[in-house]
């Protein structure tokens, strides 16, 4: 049966925490198959990181709304924060084919959750960005 | 974090403790870490068995670790990274310029 969860949180980077149980939680009830939960927990750790670490200009407290829906066919997260517009399908794309001394450590984030998610659509909509992503399941045998 | 290691002749294998290296771990392994890699040893190996998740901080991490070593003329092994680990070493193409080994004794056999 198709499950949603909201799962708000503050702009701590403590609060991924929560999140990361949740996502546990939900993929227990959803009987997810091996390695989605790691997945779904990583594509939201690196884009919540992103949002508390980077999207803010003050350090006031700001609210992030995550909604996580899962059922047979795939499991879709929607993320709305009020930080600084930030469009992950508009970063470049690290260069991994250099040698280590010229490999950067940064801009794997970005390139992770885009290589693990299935569909990212993003926008910007009165002063927030909404992300949303959808990961497919895998069908189930038998 | 409490990075522990043994030695094997001139090798050091550093057992990676905890499940995460992430975010949230991420700073205190780097701190651990440096005393590892900024001594004497040059033949590392880093034993993940214990790992389950990492995130690109975490790889950043050790992409570091082999930066630094590499600079000094020291070498890093990586062994026993579970499947899903393995998977996102792949992903930002890590595999490539990292030497991995299925076991630790594979890992110590090849620097010699």
């Amino acid at each position: 049966m198709p499950q949603s969860i909201d799962i708000d949180i503050r702009n701590d980077l403590t609060e991924l925490q929560r999140v990361m149980e949740s996502v546990e939680h939900l993929s227990e009830e959803q009987s997810w198959e091996p390695g989605l939960g790691m997945r779904i927990q990583l594509i939201l750790e690196e884009l919540i990181t992103n949002i508390i670490s980077y999207g803010y200009a003050d350090s006031e407290r700001h609210e992030i709304m995550i909604r996580l829906h899962s059922d047979s066919e795939s499991v879709r997260i929607r993320i709305e924060d009020d930080a600084g517009p930030f469009d992950p399908l508009e970063m470049e794309t690290p260069d991994l084919s250099v040698p280590v001394q010229e490999r950067e450590p940064g801009g794997l984030g970005v390139h992770l959750v885009r290589n693990l998610a299935d569909d990212i659509g993003y926008t910007r909509q009165d002063g927030k960005n909404i992300l949303t992503l959808c990961k497919n399941r895998e069908p189930s045998k038998g | 974090m409490d990075l522990s290691a043994e030695t094997s002749g001139d090798i050091s294998i550093v057992n990676m403790p905890g499940e995460y290296l992430d975010a949230s771990t991420v700073k205190e392994f780097k701190a651990d870490i440096a005393a590892f890699i900024e001594g004497d040893a040059k033949k590392i190996v880093f034993d993940m068995s214990s790992l389950q998740f990492i995130d690109s901080s975490g790889l950043g991490a050790i992409l570091s670790c082999l930066r630094k070593l590499n600079g000094s003329g020291g070498e890093l092994k990586l062994c026993g990274m579970s499947k899903p680990v393995r998977a996102l070493f792949e992903l930002v193409r890590m595999h490539r310029i990292m030497d991995i080994y299925d076991t630790r004794d594979d890992a110590i056999s090849a620097y010699k």
